[in-house]
């Protein structure tokens, strides 16, 4: 096709003048000697190399962060990517990859309450039977009703963990 | 910054582990006593610091509203 002028160009394809020249000065568009162009491969070159839904370069490999710029488009794709980040986290919330700190330490403070009650009532019910028995005998006594106290509190507190960490285990007593 | 966030395994081992500890501390002390009520406050006084430590060692660092599990 013949080789046309800049401002022709233009003119024909809907476009400012300042922004066919942009686009030769970035090289998208080819030009001749002359400085002309021709249509056909102009429209083939910017087809290829333009993002069509705005007539600027096509962004290759686009990073997904927000950009730095103040404008409104640049506020909004800030927003969009603050938004898709909440509804992901929201997500891992329900999911339960993410759990509420607060209620892990109302449960925990609720077992540790629970094996303080227990084992300093112990002490009363141990002293006659330890009384009289030799260190060994007296180790094992006491490792066999701490393995037993503990043994009931991880049964108490299955009720309050099991919400929150469905994968419990019970104590092994042998 | 750290999270000490614990699951329940972890306290129990924790408890478990530390009264253990002090069970074959205390053990050679009571075989030399015969009097209960010694027995029984030493035994007390034990578990006692032994809870009071664990309860410390679980506290969280820093307040939280969410973490991982």
């Amino acid at each position: 096709m013949t080789p046309i002028s800049k401002a022709e160009y233009a003119r024909l394809r809907g476009l400012a003048r300042s922004t066919v020249s942009r686009q030769v000065a970035a090289g998208f568009i080819e030009v001749d000697a002359a400085g002309r162009i021709d249509p056909e491969v102009a429209d083939r070159a910017r087809k290829e190399r333009l993002d069509p839904s705005r007539g600027r370069p096509a962004e290759k490999n686009r990073k997904s962060e927000p950009r730095s710029g103040r404008g409104f488009a640049a506020a909004r794709e800030r927003r969009e990517i603050a938004l898709a980040g909440m509804a992901e986290f929201e997500l891992k919330v329900r999911r339960l990859e993410f759990v509420d700190a607060a209620e892990i330490e109302r449960e925990i403070a609720g077992i540790v309450l629970m094996a303080r009650n227990r084992f300093l009532s112990f002490p009363s019910k141990a002293a006659p039977v330890v009384a009289g028995l030799g260190i060994l005998a007296a180790q094992e006594f006491l490792k066999k009703e701490i393995d037993s106290i503990l043994t009931d509190l991880a049964d108490g507190a299955a009720g309050l963990v099991d919400n929150v960490k469905p994968t419990r285990k019970r104590r092994n007593t042998s | 910054m750290r999270v000490n966030i614990h699951s329940e395994a972890e306290v129990n081992k924790l408890i478990e582990s530390r009264l253990l500890a002090v069970s074959a501390k205390i053990a050679p002390i009571l075989a030399t006593m015969s009097d209960p009520a010694e027995i029984e406050t030493l035994i007390k006084r034990e578990f006692e610091q032994a809870l009071d430590q664990i309860e410390v060692d679980l506290a969280p660092r820093k307040p939280l509203k969410l973490t991982k599990a």
